[in-house]
């Protein structure tokens, strides 16, 4: 009777065992096809449907007072350098790691004000964390002894997505409105 | 009489320069001072404060990149070392919090910096769009 109890606790083990590990498969392949849906202005918007066009992510917030607004910066002046009709093929895409203070309207208008083409995104902090995971980027909400209460600190990284959906490279917060010419036309 | 009058040559020997704020998006609440200072007395200094009419709140910060992560942690006051220029370039700067209003590009506003001395230095800072 005790041989019975073990051999069933290891069967139940074992199809445990065994479950975790589909799990984790599942898992591994559903990443690697990751696609993600985040909030546009214009409602919700797969990335996959981005597809088609140079996608130039960035990562940062609405109160970020100075890496943000020169990066934003620097891509629309990289834009205005390129001839128009190239310009049209990139989409330069402002990812939000802020969702508790930066409504879809607002990035809106903040989008704007450095050009026309770049798309704010937003998510709940759950999805934001799955996408910044996905590009190699990374973020985390810090509170301040300060009026701001608290701040994101993340990676600056600005992540160049080929036109077929695939990573190409990434360039530093460093780089200059030159370098992001130079990498766009690199691509297309 | 003589202190007075030593402290009054220590107050000139403090010079800003190149003083901007960024020109930031209406939508946006907060924003950056820039500024270079020259501390030219003998002695070492501090900035302490600065005092500003178009935000809520006016905090000194410091940014910079730590283990990937650009962060930005605001800082008790910004070392002004004699004989040096200390640079606010966007790693140390002057954070505005809460903009009273939209700021407009080339519009000048009157800045107080207050160092560890208790002088209070003056300048005028141009809103400017960075890059």
């Amino acid at each position: 009777m005790k041989t019975n109890k073990f051999l069933f606790a290891a069967i139940i083990l074992g199809a445990f065992a065994l479950a975790m590990a589909g799990v984790y498969v599942v898992k591994k392949n559903q990443f690697a096809q990751a696609d993600f849906t985040l909030t546009s202005p214009n409602g919700p918007v797969k990335l996959s449907s981005l597809r088609g066009e140079l996608v130039i992510l960035y990562f940062g917030f609405l109160s970020c007072p100075d890496a943000c607004p020169t990066t934003l910066t620097r891509i629309a002046q990289a834009l205005k350098k390129l001839p128009p009709a190239k310009a049209d093929k990139v989409r330069p895409v402002f990812v939000n790691l802020d969702p508790e203070r930066d409504s879809i309207q607002r990035l809106k208008e903040y989008a704007d004000f450095f050009h026309p083409r770049i798309l704010p995104l937003t998510s709940d902090i759950e999805n934001l964390k799955k996408v910044t995971h996905h590009f190699g980027a990374a973020f985390q909400k810090i509170q301040l002894p300060s009026a701001m209460d608290y701040t994101i600190d993340h990676t600056t990284d600005l992540v160049f997505v080929r036109p077929n959906g695939e990573v190409h490279s990434t360039l530093k917060e460093t780089a200059t409105t030159d370098d992001i010419v130079a990498k766009i036309n690199e691509i297309l | 009489m003589i202190a007075l009058l030593f402290a009054s040559t220590l107050l000139a020997q403090v010079t800003v320069s190149n003083s901007s704020i960024r020109l930031v998006p209406p939508v946006s609440q907060n924003s950056v001072g820039l500024m270079d200072i020259r501390n030219a007395s003998k002695t070492d200094l501090r900035l302490v404060r600065v005092e500003s009419d178009i935000s809520k709140r006016v905090e000194l910060h410091l940014m910079k990149k730590v283990d990937g992560y650009m962060t930005m942690r605001p800082v008790p006051h910004v070392e002004l070392r004699k004989g040096q220029v200390t640079k606010l370039d966007g790693t140390y700067h002057v954070m505005f919090l809460g903009l009273k209003r939209p700021l407009k590009e080339y519009e000048k506003h009157p800045l107080t910096l207050v160092l560890s001395n208790g002088e209070k230095i003056q300048t005028e800072a141009q809103v400017l769009k960075h890059e």
